[in-house]
């Protein structure tokens, strides 16, 4: 006859005769997880980030089985890796691999999908004006045999009154161009609470006080090119009857190109990036086993 | 009262101690359940055509729902094993699906979806643990 010995621990008010192993705590026939060690690591989000990564060096030489968790210090939530967005209310997508050597962490914020990072806020344009025709239909700066500009319109702009801004940039979209020379520009903010839509020229609404000056060396199109608007925002946003979810708007003139040299962003896509202040740190933690995961 | 039980700590920890986190292991009632492997630990790999899915099924028996680990590596030989589902095909382009239809555990089988978005074929192995305490 065969021996059978070993060590059972049931739950309390079970028999140790028990084959059920939900009713064990312990038995020598199963084996349990084996704890290696428990690392911490964090990493940061700064304003524009879509993901962040960071890793924990287990040193065993092998793979092995691991649990892992993240918390935000926004709202101190700790979540389970892999984590998964809707599912349990995190905005975040986690996860978490091991090598022979390390465990690796990786966040990746929900908004990536929409091409948003930590603490930016991206809006494409809702209305663009062309002072070359008068038009509504595409955005123009430059000069034929004479100067002409654009404008840009940006709407549910997310921003309370005076909040702090890190950098507001157009990104713009040219489809076409002329001439090889700078195309010489001023740029300003329309300096209303909530600007009314393009359907009107709105090239002679009132400027902000901030400026740009830009020179700008068009490549061959398409092509994208950023103008400097924090200026022009934090202006805007300081009116004494700015609301979070105005709207704004941008006017370009020319400002000496020579002629025939001017640049069109038509049918494009034209955004507004503004970064806001402040980072988020997520710290990671990871249990690390000593069980091997070997195929 | 009688108070007896098991309980084994860490090296350098008291057994007395009243941190859990000193202890390897400890019977006490107010424990319900341990991660005790009731299965024993096993991999396999999976075959994926390109931009399609791979199902693996995986016979438990045990007559009720158990806790399952799992960890897939993947892109063949990169040596990176991940823990779980993912939302969507994010990771390495080949994940284990979140979609409970095809990912799940009942109370026979441990089941899983992985979708391969790579436009080539994909062998992606696992590596599995059941746990002895029920999943629900």
């Amino acid at each position: 006859m065969a021996l059978n010995y070993g060590i059972k621990v049931t739950r309390a008010g079970y028999s140790t005769s028990t084959n059920d192993p939900r009713q064990l705590l312990m038995s020598s026939a199963y084996p349990m997880f084996k704890y290696h060690n428990e690392y911490t690591v964090s990493a940061t989000f700064n304003p524009g980030d879509q993901t962040a990564t960071a890793s924990v060096t287990h040193g065993l030489g092998y793979v092995p089985a691991f649990m892992a968790y993240g918390v935000r210090d926004d709202d101190n939530a700790n979540f389970i890796i892999p984590s998964i967005p809707y599912a349990i209310s995190e905005f975040d997508f986690a996860e978490a691999w091991a090598d022979d050597d390390k465990i690796y962490f990786k966040v990746t914020l929900f908004d990536d999908y929409i091409g948003q990072g930590w603490n930016e806020l991206i809006y494409n344009f809702s209305d663009y004006w062309s002072s070359f025709d008068s038009l509504n239909d595409h955005w123009s700066a430059g000069a034929t045999d004479f100067a002409f500009g654009g404008a840009f319109r940006f709407t549910g702009i997310a921003l309370t009154n005076s909040q702090a801004i890190t950098s507001a940039t157009i990104t713009v979209g040219v489809t076409a161009k002329a001439g090889n020379t700078d195309i010489k520009m001023n740029h300003w903010g329309i300096d209303e609470d909530s600007t009314a839509d393009f359907s009107s020229d709105p090239m002679g609404r009132t400027k902000t006080t901030a400026t740009l000056g830009q020179d700008l060396s068009a490549p061959a199109t398409p092509f994208g090119f950023d103008i400097n608007v924090k200026n022009m925002v934090e202006e805007i946003i300081a009116r004494g009857s700015w609301s979070s979810g105005n709207a704004i708007g941008f006017i370009t003139n020319d400002n000496g190109s020579a002629a025939d040299t001017w640049i069109v962003a038509r049918d494009s896509t034209n955004t507004l990036t503004i970064l806001k202040p402040g980072t988020l740190t997520v710290d990671f933690r990871a249990i690390v086993f000593k069980d091997r995961i070997s195929v | 009262m009688e108070d007896y039980g098991l309980k084994i700590s860490k090296v350098g920890k008291s057994i007395s101690s009243n941190n859990i986190d000193d202890l390897i292991f400890v019977s006490s009632s107010s424990v319900q359940a341990t991660a005790m492997i009731v299965k024993p630990p096993a991999s396999g790999t999976v075959t994926i055509a390109a931009s399609s899915y791979g199902d693996v099924s995986i016979t438990h028996d045990l007559g009720y729902i158990p806790t399952a680990i799992l960890y897939t590596e993947p892109t063949p030989g990169s040596g990176n094993w991940y823990m779980g589902c993912a939302f969507t095909n994010t990771v390495e382009d080949t994940a284990v699906t979140a979609n409970g239809a095809y990912t799940y555990v009942d109370d026979t089988y441990f089941k899983f979806r992985i979708y391969n978005s790579i436009a080539s074929q994909r062998i992606v192995k696992y590596y599995y643990f059941i746990l002895g305490e029920s999943g629900i």
